[in-house]
């Protein structure tokens, strides 16, 4: 198990996202960034835009390094479950734990569903595209997400909706969630990982 | 060999994502924020090197990651690892120079804009890209790939992004790549220009040093490091003097045609409203001439220095309608009263002497003004018709000297 966690670098990134984690549940203010159509440079909280860089670790962590083996029977899916789970819910105690506790909760919830979403745009990408392409597209969908949507989010720009209890936001990701798990257990995992 | 270093430069996926991306952005740009000339069609059509520059440094990323691991076999090969990575990134390159001309031609075409003076742009953003391509490189070289794509795709689009949103020091978003450009009677300061060309020559020349390995690593990275300050204390030092704006005076040449007793001239891109324009020229100069007023014969858009309304200068754009020509022209044609505005106020019977003066010379002449041109609480032609030539040549001088005390 030492060995599959290392070769799976786990270590580095659960200390990579405990760090966002910790800086999305401490940090207040926004992350600048240019909107090229609604030409303002104000962007957006920095809790609503790190979860795409925790969900590209957590896609990161199951990206297995020797692709071929996956499809021998060493594979175990409950492993891959099980880290991928702890890795999610140890950001969300660290992101949503932290503001609650020391009462400097801003956006609440907002990380929880960020992550959840990118996450699950993570898994559907992995059906698609080679595992290292897929890890980055979260963060790929962060870029036109700041960079052109109105500010404020809607149904489409869902992440950088503020209100946590938003039902559009709330919906979006769980319907990307479903797709994704269908995805990875339906499609990724009974195909080879493919390299790019 | 092309077919083998266009693999490794993952040609396959990164051509038809940056094709896509330019054509979804030209279909999101507004045509009408183009005023109908090529220049600010380039500036919107570039600006999708936001989404080619991060997508360019992830191939570049894995394109350095097959380099490493192959580098034994290339180590033995006819080619050089550095060789190797210049011509991945001329690939990466010339697919973004494909994917933004036709960025910028499709904005072009939408918009009905003339002319190819933004084109120096183009070539700009296609050397950005090549940075990004040479940076990415350099990191899948030296960082295992899952670090190494991310960083560089974050990279990019933190170099790209960033700089704009900055209040201070303004001077810094010229580095990378024009965002908001140019009014009719604005060009790109060449200085911006120099400034982006030694910042993305620079960023290829130091990822490409960087790739360097066989203990050639460290001078590799020193080297690196010396190119990039070289360049930005060169480009910091062009643009530290400049604000938010890129923009400068325009130049180049102007299209004229003959009316009344002088010419109407105007950029390239503004030239079918020129037999328009003249006529309703004609009809104003005619007035003019009748009642003795000292003004510019001629009327263009051609400025040569600070940008100021009046004295025989004026901007139009494709979509000024024919129905605000004589404005247009009258506010051309009369002194201009931006010198009068002393610590951002200006005395009222400057202004009123002004909305006078354009207001009696449009309507004099047969044509009709806007509500923009206020009727001014004072009458100051309200004088017997045989002092009337002599109190308009008071108004045009007391605007021209800034001097009311001659103002009843």
């Amino acid at each position: 198990m030492k060995e599959w966690l290392r070769a799976r670098r786990a270590g580095w990134c659960a200390g990579a996202i405990a760090a966002l984690a910790a800086t999305a549940g401490l940090a207040a203010g926004n992350l600048p960034s240019l909107n090229l159509l609604y030409r303002n440079s104000e962007g957006a909280p920095l809790r609503l835009v790190i979860p795409a860089l925790a969900a590209t670790g957590t896609l990161t962590a199951l990206i297995s390094p020797t692709p071929r083996a996956e499809l021998t029977s060493a594979r175990v899916g409950r492993h891959d479950a099980a880290l991928m789970a702890g890795l999610v819910g140890g950001a969300l105690v660290l992101a949503e734990g932290m503001p609650a506790v020391m009462g400097t909760a801003d956006h609440p919830f907002t990380f929880t569903r960020n992550l959840v979403g990118f996450f699950a745009i993570g898994l559907i990408a992995r059906s698609l595209l080679p595992a290292t392409i897929a890890a980055l597209i979260p963060l790929a969908w962060m870029i036109p997400t700041l960079t052109l949507a109105r500010p404020e989010g809607d149904l489409i720009a869902w992440p950088l909706l503020i209100d946590g209890a938003d039902p559009r936001g709330i919906g979006a990701a769980v319907v990307l969630l479903g797709i994704g798990f269908v995805a990875e257990v339906g499609w990724t995992r009974q195909r080879p990982q493919r390299t790019p | 060999m092309i077919s083998v270093l266009a693999g490794l430069a993952r040609w396959r996926w990164l051509l038809p994502l940056n094709l896509a991306l330019a054509i979804w952005w030209a279909l999101v740009v507004d045509p009408n924020t183009i005023q109908g000339r090529f220049l600010n069609a380039a500036v919107q059509g570039v600006q999708v090197i936001m989404f080619l520059a991060p997508a360019t440094a992830v191939a570049g990323v894995l394109a350095g990651a097959s380099l490493r691991r192959n580098a034994q076999r290339v180590r033995t090969g006819s080619r050089g690892s550095a060789a190797l990575a210049a011509s991945v990134c001329a690939i990466h390159v010339v697919i973004a120079l494909v994917a933004l001309s036709l960025s910028s031609l499709m904005v072009r075409l939408s918009s009905n804009a003339s002319g190819f003076d933004g084109w120096q742009l183009i070539a700009l953003a296609g050397l950005t890209a090549g940075g990004a391509s040479a940076v990415g490189q350099a990191l899948g070289r030296g960082l295992p790939e899952v670090v190494a794509a991310p960083t560089a795709l974050l990279g990019s689009y933190v170099v790209l992004a960033f700089p704009r949103t900055f209040a201070e020091p303004l001077w810094l978003r010229h580095l990378v790549f024009v965002d908001s450009c140019c009014n009719s009677t604005d060009r790109v300061s060449p200085r911006v220009l120099t400034a982006i060309l030694l910042m993305a020559v620079s960023t290829i020349v130091a990822g490409l040093l960087a790739t360097l390995r066989a203990g050639r690593a460290l001078p590799g990275l020193i080297g690196a490091a010396a190119v990039l300050a070289v360049a930005w204390t060169v480009s910091t030092g062009l643009v530290r003097d400049l604000d938010w704006s890129p923009a400068t005076a325009r130049t180049g040449d102007v299209e004229c045609t003959q009316a009344a007793d002088g010419e109407v001239c105007v950029w390239p891109e503004n030239a079918a409203a020129l037999p328009r324009l003249a006529d309703v020229w004609t009809g104003l100069r005619e007035t003019a001439r009748a009642h003795g007023l000292e003004l510019p014969t001629t009327v263009t858009e051609r400025t040569g220095g600070p940008v100021t309304y009046g004295d025989g200068l004026m901007s139009i754009t494709p979509q000024t309608s024919a129905e605000a020509f004589p404005e247009v022209l009258a506010t051309a044609a009369l002194p201009s009263v931006e010198p009068c505005i002393v610590n951002g106020t200006m005395d009222s019977r400057i202004d009123n002497a002004w909305l006078t003066l354009a207001r009696w010379w449009i309507s004099t002449s047969g044509f009709t003004y806007s509500a923009n041109l206020i009727d001014p609480p004072y009458d100051y032609l309200d004088v017997p018709s045989a002092e009337l030539d002599q109190r308009l040549g008071v108004l045009v001088d007391s605007i021209r000297t800034c001097d009311p005390g001659s103002l009843p």
